[in-house]
């Protein structure tokens, strides 16, 4: 059993528009400093499943060829910016990744024992924890059926 | 010659199944609405229609994204049936998330690089996410193209209908720009490249294109949503003339043309 986290987000030359909204929705929270926000969707798959079947369910399932890219491979996040993850709390049914289980299974990978869906931000401007969880919480986040979790600049 | 065979496919999430049935219907051809579990199951015969609509709604909840899981079920599960469909030379149209569907599969563009006879079903093009990065409900004015699609043939230059979607901005890489343009392949374009008269972002202002043959077409705006002129949203208010002009809406043209090539080619 091993568990594989895919991130898909869009190529640099595509505008996130997700991404400029949330821009937008931190200023109308009367939160200034924040210059520019990238998304990813985060997808944890869990099964017996081999790198080479999670590159083509990254290339034919998750990531739109035109205007995304993914990545899975363990990584650490060696970045200049603020990263913020939410996701699930466990037991919350997510309908997305029990779509993509779907998904896989019609590709003709077996093997997937379930997938959980979250979100990834990337946050630049100027920044402290104290902003980020505000942002999460009133923003990014429902505390009832969601957790996040953050990580500082790497200098 | 008998009325032709549509085939309306339905699965989780379609809800525009109804008024293209009634579009297909009113445009003299026989209607079988589809889940798409009886044609993977081998209970009901894509081969048996000459006509297949993959009608709008948000098919699998739009999950992942728009239009790629029912995408995928079909290139994965109803292989042989669409590579014998397409090579009979039937039609294909995708409406709104049917057109995400097309485009995800490859059917469309379908530029054809390999030379082979069966499509390719390579993603070539696709419908991101719009510009304003919201849900945009609202009628559009469109360009009819001087095309190779035989569902637009004679119709009208100037095309009135309503689009809905979230994921309409259909965008390419220049070279497949260049050749949609050369093989006569954009079908419509939205009039105004301005929001919202471009509701989406669209690159060159495209909102419907065609395979090389012109039997395969997907269309963001929804015709089965302007079959009849009670339908426009301002019929009350049209001037007399408008108004009496025609008891037809701008879209019917576009399945009565389907209906039409199917009966003159007896596919």
């Amino acid at each position: 059993m091993q568990n594989w986290k895919v991130e898909v987000y869009y190529k640099p030359e595509v505008p996130d528009t997700i991404g400029q909204g949330i821009v937008e929705d931190i200023t109308d929270l009367g939160i200034s400093g924040v210059d520019s926000v990238r998304t990813a969707t985060v997808y944890w798959i869990e099964g017996t499943l081999d790198a080479e079947a999670i590159d083509r369910i990254g290339m034919e399932l998750l990531a739109d060829p035109i205007t995304q890219v993914y990545t899975f491979r363990s990584q650490s996040d060696s970045t200049t910016d603020w990263t913020l993850e939410v996701q699930f709390k466990p037991g919350v049914t997510d309908a997305v990744g029990d779509s993509a289980v779907k998904g896989i299974k019609d590709l003709g990978i077996t093997g997937v024992t379930g997938v959980r869906t979250g979100h990834k931000y990337w946050l630049t401007g100027n920044l402290n924890a104290e902003i980020l969880e505000t942002i999460a919480r009133r923003l990014l986040m429902n505390d009832v059926i969601q957790t996040f979790s953050y990580e500082e600049p790497q200098s | 010659m008998l009325k032709p065979k549509t085939l309306i496919l339905r699965t989780a999430g379609t809800n525009c199944d109804a008024e293209t049935d009634a579009a297909f219907q009113l445009a003299g051809a026989e209607t079988a609405l589809i889940h798409i579990q009886n044609l993977i199951s081998g209970k009901v015969n894509l081969n048996d229609y000459q006509i297949l609509a993959i009608p709008g709604g948000f098919s699998y909840g739009d999950d992942i994204s728009a239009g790629i899981l029912l995408a995928v079920e079909m290139k994965h599960k109803l292989t042989d049936a669409l590579n014998r469909f397409v090579a009979d030379g039937k039609l294909i149209i995708g409406i709104c998330n049917g057109f995400q569907v097309l485009v995800r599969t490859g059917l469309l563009p379908g530029i054809n690089r390999s030379g082979s006879d069966t499509p390719e079903m390579m993603q070539q093009t696709t419908l991101a996410m719009n510009t304003s990065a919201k849900f945009e409900c609202r009628w559009v004015d469109l360009e009819t193209e001087k095309s190779t699609c035989v569902f637009t043939k004679g119709i009208k230059e100037q095309v009135y209908l309503p689009v809905a979607h979230a994921e309409g901005r259909f965008t390419a890489p220049p070279d497949v720009l260049e050749e949609l343009e050369s093989n006569k392949q954009v079908v419509f374009r939205y009039a105004k490249s301005e929001y919202p008269h471009n509701p989406n972002g669209s690159d060159v202002n495209i909102a419907g294109i065609c395979d090389p043959t012109g039997r395969i077409f997907g269309l963001m705006p929804h015709p089965e949503r302007f079959l009849m002129k009670w339908n426009h949203p301002r019929w009350t208010r049209l001037s007399e003339t408008e108004r009496t002009r025609s008891e037809e809406g701008d879209g019917l043209a576009i399945f009565k043309n389907a209906v039409n090539y199917v009966k003159s080619h007896g596919k």
